[in-house]
This record gives C-alpha cells, structure tokens and sequence, in this order.
C-alpha cells in the first residue's frame, strides 16, 4: 500500500538519520524528475549488509553482524545432520544462501521498515522514523506463522497469559539478545541467557501446598510447558523446497530430542525425506534427526488440563506422543521421544 | 535607502533558495522528499502487485 512509503515531514527536522540526506543511503538520483529516473540505482534495504548502519553504531552493528536473527545460522545448521558431507556443501553452495537466507533480517527490517515476508512487506512502521521497537510489525511478520499468533490467541485457543497482562516480545526477549553478544553461535541453543520462566517465576514462592508440590516432584523431568501449554499449536508438515508446507493444529508431549531426561512440547518439523530433492539433496543421514524439536510454546496459561488432575497425563495420557500418531516414513529417531507416562499411587 | 533595502531582500532570498541538503527541501525543488512525503502523489505513482489466483478470489 502507498501508504507503506509515506514519509512523516517532522521526522526529517528531528532524527540525526537524516542529516545526511536520503542519498546517503539509499543511492538513487535525487535530482531526477521521474520516478523511473530516481530510482535508478536504488537501495531499498540500506541496512542488509549493515555499514550504513556501523559507521555509527559500532558496536551493536559490529555484534549484530554474528548474530543468529543476521546470520540465520540456526536454520542451517538444524538440518545438516541430516546431510552426507557433499550434500552439505551443495546445500551451503547452492541452497541456502538463495533460499533460507533470504528471511535474514536486516536492522532496518525491525526499527524502520517492516520485513518482507513472501515478497510482501506493511512498509515503514512509523514514518520512516528509526523506532526502538514495534513488535507487531516486526516480530509478528517473520514469526508470524507460528509463534505470534499463538501468543495472541489470534491462532484459536487462549491467548497466552503474557500477552493478555500486556506482555509483547521483548519484554521477555531484550534487545541485546537481538543483537548479539558479538559470538556467531551456530543455534539458538547456545546462546546463554536466553528468556527463561524462572527469571520471574521463582520456584519456592507459589501461594498454594498443591502446587508447591506439582513443581517440586516435576522439577527437572518436565519442562514448564509441559504443563502450562494451553492446547494445541501450529504444526506444520511435507515442506518442500519451492513448494510451502501443510499445517493443522495439534499438541504433543514427548522428550526433549536435545535433552531426553526432561519431558515437553513437541513441535513437528516439516522436513521430509525428499523436502530437497528438487534441488538435488536425498538427506542421506536423514534419520539422524527426528522428526519433532522441542518447542517453547507461547501459548502458556496458569491453569491447564495437565495442571487441573494429574490424571490428565497419568492415566489419559492425553496428548502424548505414540508409535500411532508418528508421521509416516518418518525418521527412525522419533522413536526415542515417546514416553510412557508412570501412573501413580494415590 | 530604497536600493539598500531591495539588495537586503535580494540576499535573503538568495540564501533562502540555497537549502543546506535535500533534508528541508522547498516544495517546488525535485527531490525524493517531493513525492514521499505527499501522500496523494505517493497514491498516483503507487502500483499495486499483481494477484494470483482465480478471479473469485480465494474462499
């Protein structure tokens, strides 16, 4: 919509940004008297190989350049355990960089323009101003077939209850985090001091025996989501290259893949056994990787099924993952993730 | 007095039609500033992307 490239006049007087003209970083011909003539040798994302950004800010640029929302390593390296050694280089080569690269977001895609998803972008958040944070016209574009949605109820179910006390993003997840710490990590697992419930939510402190006692016997075996998820989640499936993916909504418990003493929420992970052979890769050690990752889902409440009676889990076994429900031609590996929960004596 | 007032004036305008880049622009000068921040020119030059599907539009 026009109204995306529509440039609030006070701005211009206000922000240092603009003192050296629009030239500066977007190239073009100011001068021109058509639009064809102006924006020959434009640059619509000056910050994409962010010097136009570094000259300034050294620092937060220098990090943000090894940072994973910069690099988008995590989406490489979550799946080349499934490839053979040439396989990985095809896909470094030939298929990353043109395909998944391409959701790297630049500084300019979360304080001044909103990211392009699908080609299609809500333009300027805010007049072209260089604004600090606007999580629904950033964060909800790039994460917002999964996690944004789900947080706000906008995905069905319940909303999750941070959202609904006025909680957005980066409440929980700070700009330095953002930006990076100046490491290139390879996944987000590495990243230390990421958002974690228990920075707020101090075991020891609950107001009720029942639940103090909840927390102290699933301390350490279940993750909170486990039990505090609202319900179901997008999970999506047979993703292939060039051709999207398919999703319903679901919720499975099974263990950690990165951590098999602890039970959680499992996301299903759309990679299928020829997601990429349209571009030539098999996934020769496909089976490396199961099929589920464990996901922090943002649709958490105070109470939950699992929360109301132990039996929810214990002897209904709602929701957990079993040999039925596992995908077909699946990977050998999601058999490690089921879990049979024990019953207890009352 | 009249000439020295009238070259006064001549000097201010001169100064005035001298903007110290394209960030204060005056209207009448062509720079991006022109198009981008009047929203009804931006509506005129603004092409909409091409849609795909069935004329219908989707269900």
């Amino acid at each position: 919509m026009y109204k995306g490239f529509l440039i609030d006049s006070a701005v211009l007087k206000e922000d240092p940004h603009f003192l050296m003209g629009c030239k500066f970083c977007h190239q073009g011909d100011a001068a021109a008297e058509t639009r064809e003539a102006a924006h020959k040798g434009l640059v619509k994302r000056p910050s994409d190989k962010i010097d136009a950004c570094i000259c300034c800010h050294k620092e937060i640029g220098a990090n943000y350049a090894k940072s994973l929302h910069y690099t988008t390593a995590g989406q490489r390296n979550g799946v080349r355990p499934r490839f053979s050694a040439a396989e990985a280089k095809h896909f470094d080569e030939k298929v990353f960089e043109a395909s998944c690269r391409s959701c790297h977001a630049s500084c300019g895609d979360c304080h001044v323009k909103g990211p392009p998803v699908g080609g299609i972008s809500i333009g300027l958040i805010d007049g072209h101003k260089f604004t600090k944070k606007n999580e629904g016209k950033t964060c909800a574009f790039c994460h917002g077939g999964r996690v944004y949605p789900e947080f706000t109820g906008d995905y069905g179910g319940n909303a999750d209850v941070h959202y609904e006390k006025g909680m957005m993003c980066m409440d929980c997840h700070k700009g330095r985090e953002m930006h990076g710490d100046g490491n290139a990590y390879a996944t987000k697992q590495e990243v230390k001091d990421r958002p974690a419930c228990l920075d707020c939510h101090k075991i020891g402190e609950e107001k009720l025996l029942a639940t103090k006692i909840a927390h102290t016997t699933h301390r350490d075996k279940v993750s909170c989501q486990g039990c505090h998820s609202a319900g179901e989640y997008r999970q999506c499936s047979n993703c292939h290259a060039g051709g999207g993916a398919a999703a319903k909504p679901g919720f499975i418990l099974g263990l950690n893949p990165r951590d098999k003493k602890t039970l959680t929420t499992l996301r299903l992970i759309p990679t299928v056994r020829d997601t990429f052979a349209k571009v030539g890769i098999k996934m020769e050690n496909f089976d490396a990787l199961p099929n589920y990752w464990n996901s922090p889902v943002h649709n958490i409440r105070k109470r939950t099924d699992r929360t109301r009676s132990c039996d929810a889990c214990h002897v209904e076994r709602s929701g957990f993952l079993t040999r039925e429900k596992l995908p077909e031609k699946g990977s050998r590996a999601n058999e490690d993730l089921i879990v049979v929960p024990k019953k207890i004596n009352r | 007095m009249r000439r020295i007032v009238l070259g006064v004036a001549a000097v201010f305008l001169l100064a005035a039609g001298v903007s110290p880049d394209a960030v204060a622009a005056p209207a009448k000068k062509n720079t991006c500033l022109n198009c981008h921040t009047n929203g009804d020119i931006l509506k005129a030059l603004y092409k909409p992307p091409a849609m795909t599907g069935g004329e219908e539009g989707e269900g």
